[in-house]
């Protein structure tokens, strides 16, 4: 039983004792019997009484986001950003298991009804997969940061070449634009600001 | 789904003010935030789902229990907090607690014990000497420890200094986590009710102006900035709540956003320029100045 589960990259060891305290814990559930269960990915594991240890493939996540109200974005928008960045940095691996809708509500203090609609949008750009009645999850996609990293080049390549018409430019100007940045390469910034 | 209150026709007169036919239901497990400016009902439809007032006319349910021939089963789940409600000055908070437990078995000393400490409340201080901000405080955790399933606010965070409103907010988020339990609550504050709530619902003399779910409500509104001369008649575009006009720039509010209206409104000649979402208060001033429905 050890071996198979030795195989697992395993990040997180939780104690009956241990976890019953976490604020931000509700992996551990007791149903009627007093059994505990947990809840991961991969299912559900009985401690079934007398087992104290269960073994997780997966690192317990914090679902806690940080967001701002006096931030202009919408809070559901900040919610995609911020899983989305996740995703892309790594912090969270493909199949990573997100936290339920309920507890990202509670943990970052925006209602259910938002979170519902980030993880609505997350699931039609195809960052996460919801399954039904097991969660949500980080998509298994190989190419996931790529496509992401290719979705923000687009929606700046959109916005410079709006931003381009409206200055009146033609499309020999941005050529030679792009043609002078190769020249002086990395060694000298182009002017104006970078966000 | 069950609910968690169900309003019917329900109608309440005063002698200065009146609260007419409301229709008004909210699914268990959700939080739904009253937006109204003063005197325009917010507290007393909180009364009467408590039952501390009783409707003229109308059906009023609340967590499947009528009322008032059932209040007492539905007040056994639920918590009230007002303003209004006075603690006893000579006792302590102690002796508060130890009070609503005797009546309520539900009552969790666990719980009680983490709120006095999050709220920075001493159990053994008598109630005169706390500030209003710790009354209301107190008032919150005599109602949160008992776990109730539904929890009427009225004004939760109102005269609450930021830090004290913060940790209100996040007592009120610890209830998100269980989706047996609900939360009707007012607040003049819209922040706390755009950030909180699932369901959004304007009250304004004594009428429901809206009530709907809190995203697709503030996805419907824009504030448009165009240039040009083109000025909307309001009774040609319906969907235009406000308009301002200062030289060649106009300002729209828009109820009724889409991107077909963006179109029709290039057609006239205006050039957009930005199409913004609104808060929740502007939403809210616009629907009542422009005196509808939102």
């Amino acid at each position: 039983m050890l071996d198979e589960r030795s195989r697992l990259c395993v990040h997180a060891v939780f104690t009956v004792a241990g976890c019953g305290g976490r604020r931000h814990g509700s992996c551990l559930r007791r149903n009627a019997d007093g059994c505990l269960f947990l809840h991961s990915g991969r299912g559900l594991y009985s401690t079934k009484g007398a087992v104290h240890t269960v073994y997780m493939k997966y690192a317990q996540i914090d679902p806690e986001l940080f967001l701002s109200t006096s931030d202009s974005t919408p809070m559901y928008q900040q919610i995609v950003n911020q899983i989305t960045t996740k995703v892309m940095a790594g912090d969270w691996p493909a199949g990573q298991p997100l936290p339920s809708i309920r507890e990202l509500a509670s943990a970052s203090r925006v209602s259910v009804i938002t979170v519902k609609r980030a993880y609505a949008e997350l699931g039609q750009a195809g960052v996460i997969v919801t399954r039904h009645g097991m969660g949500s999850f980080v998509a298994d996609s190989p190419n996931l940061s790529d496509s992401l990293l290719q979705a923000e080049f687009t929606q700046h390549f959109d916005a410079m070449l709006a931003c381009a018409r409206r200055l009146g430019l033609s499309v020999d100007d941005i050529r030679q634009l792009l043609d002078d940045e190769q020249a002086h390469g990395a060694a000298e910034p182009t002017r104006g600001s970078t966000p | 789904m069950s609910t968690a209150f169900a309003l019917s026709g329900v109608t309440k007169r005063y002698e200065n003010f009146a609260l007419r036919d409301i229709d008004l239901s909210m699914p268990e497990g959700q939080v739904m935030g009253l937006v109204g400016v003063n005197g325009a009902g917010k507290t007393t439809l909180l009364r009467i789902l408590g039952g501390l007032a009783l409707a003229d006319t109308g059906t009023v349910e609340v967590l499947g229990h009528d009322m008032p021939a059932q209040q007492v089963a539905a007040k056994s789940d639920l918590g009230f907090a007002t303003e209004d409600m006075r603690l006893f000055k000579t006792r302590t908070l102690r002796w508060h607690m130890d009070f609503v437990r005797s009546i309520y078995p539900g009552w969790d000393e666990v719980y009680a014990a983490d709120l006095l400490r999050r709220f920075d409340l001493r159990a053994e201080q008598r109630l005169a000497g706390f500030s209003h901000g710790q009354r209301v405080k107190a008032l919150l955790m005599l109602n949160f420890a008992r776990r109730p399933k539904l929890l009427l606010l009225d004004e939760p965070t109102t005269g609450l200094d930021p830090v004290a409103r913060d940790e209100v907010l996040e007592a009120l988020a610890d209830v998100l986590r269980d989706e047996a339990r609900s939360v009707l609550f007012s607040s003049h504050n819209t922040k706390d009710i755009e950030q909180m709530a699932d369901t959004i619902t304007f009250v304004h003399n004594g009428t429901l102006l809206a009530s709907r779910d809190k995203e697709s409500f503030l996805d419907d509104w824009r504030r448009v900035i165009c240039h040009g001369s083109w000025v909307p008649d309001k009774a040609a575009w319906p969907e235009i709540a406000a308009v301002r006009q200062n030289g060649s720039i106009v300002e729209l509010k828009v109820r009724q956003f889409s991107a077909g209206l963006l179109e029709r409104m290039q057609t006239q000649g205006a050039e957009i320029r930005s199409a913004d979402p609104m808060n929740l208060e502007d939403i809210f001033v616009t629907t009542v100045r422009a005196g509808g429905a939102a």
